[in-house]
């Protein structure tokens, strides 16, 4: 997040922050994993309570298989959604939950600011 | 979702200037289509209200031109998880073969199952062209993706419709559970 005299403007992509660092507008941000995690609200406890909840639907599943009792469609298109669910923990697992506090880069006073930041655009895909 | 991109890229002048984005039809119309459309990982879009936003979007949003890899490497990897995700969606509803609600409802049930399958299967050959090439396939490779993702939307809302029209005779037993004591051995 770039703040310009000392108000904020708006996100910086990778592409935008090294331009400027490279043109020495604003300090390289020192950023460590531990920093991002602290703000993140969702830990490996929560991740795992929620896998706990799908591996027990799952096992309700086969076990209502196992014991001929009826399946029904709800439950086929739930399995798939919890397969889906299986996929986007894998990726996600280190993707930090509702980061509310953004890193602050600063604009040095001495240069005039950007004129405008690819997230300044309302629609940046149509540019 | 692309398609509406398109439409909107015909539509609309060049940029948007963000002075009062209100103001303007494309941000209500990107407000709605931006969560799909960065979900199904196609393209990515940032959010028309990016400026206040506190978050980036969900798979990136940085589009094309990241400096951090060759162009299209980014997105293409998406395109694949999603990809496989949605042959593995579709597989799972394989499951549902032989529920027999009616013959109509189970025709259908396999033909939904079945599109979902193929819908992300037509997009491979042009995603490995893609990753061979390291360019686009002009033409074919913006009508597949949209040819594929109407099959896919149609075939979903199939699917869901099927799932409620099965609620008007679920089968006896439907509410009882499972009777976990039964392998312990007991008195």
């Amino acid at each position: 997040m770039l703040y310009v005299d000392g108000k904020r403007r708006a996100t910086l992509r990778p592409d935008e922050l090294l331009l400027f660092i490279l043109h020495e507008l604003v300090e390289m941000p020192v950023i460590v994993e531990a920093d991002i995690e602290d703000r993140s609200k969702g830990d490996r406890l929560s991740k795992t309570i929620a896998i706990l909840q799908l591996a027990w639907f799952v096992l309700q599943l086969v076990a209502r298989y196992v014991q001929d009792l009826p399946v029904t469609l709800l439950e086929v298109d739930t399995l798939a959604l919890v397969a889906l669910a299986g996929i986007a923990y894998c990726f996600w697992w280190k993707k930090p939950k509702d980061v509310g506090r953004p890193y602050a880069v600063y604009w040095k006073t001495t240069a005039s600011p950007p004129r405008q930041l690819a997230y300044e655009y309302v629609v940046n895909v149509l540019s | 979702m692309f398609f509406l991109e398109i439409v909107l890229i015909r539509l609309h002048p060049r940029q948007v200037d963000v002075e009062s984005p209100t103001d303007s039809w494309v941000y209500f119309v990107v407000t709605c289509i931006y969560p799909f459309a960065s979900l199904m990982g196609y393209r990515t879009l940032n959010s028309s209200r990016a400026v206040n936003s506190r978050r980036v979007p969900s798979l990136g949003g940085y589009g094309e031109n990241c400096v951090y890899s060759p162009p299209y490497f980014r997105l293409l990897i998406i395109l694949l998880i999603a990809c496989v995700a949605g042959i593995a969606f579709g597989g799972i509803h394989c499951l549902g073969w032989n529920f027999s609600q009616g013959h109509a409802e189970q025709i259908l049930w396999r033909a939904a199952s079945l599109a979902i399958i193929s819908a992300p299967v037509l997009i491979l050959p042009f995603w490995a062209y893609e990753i061979k090439t390291d360019n686009f396939a002009p033409r074919l490779a913006d009508v597949v993706p949209i040819v594929s993702i109407v099959i896919y939307s149609i075939a979903r809302v199939i699917l869901i419709v099927l799932i409620f029209m099965s609620f008007r005779s679920p089968p006896p037993g439907t509410y009882d559970t499972v009777a976990w004591t039964n392998p312990i051995p007991h008195f």
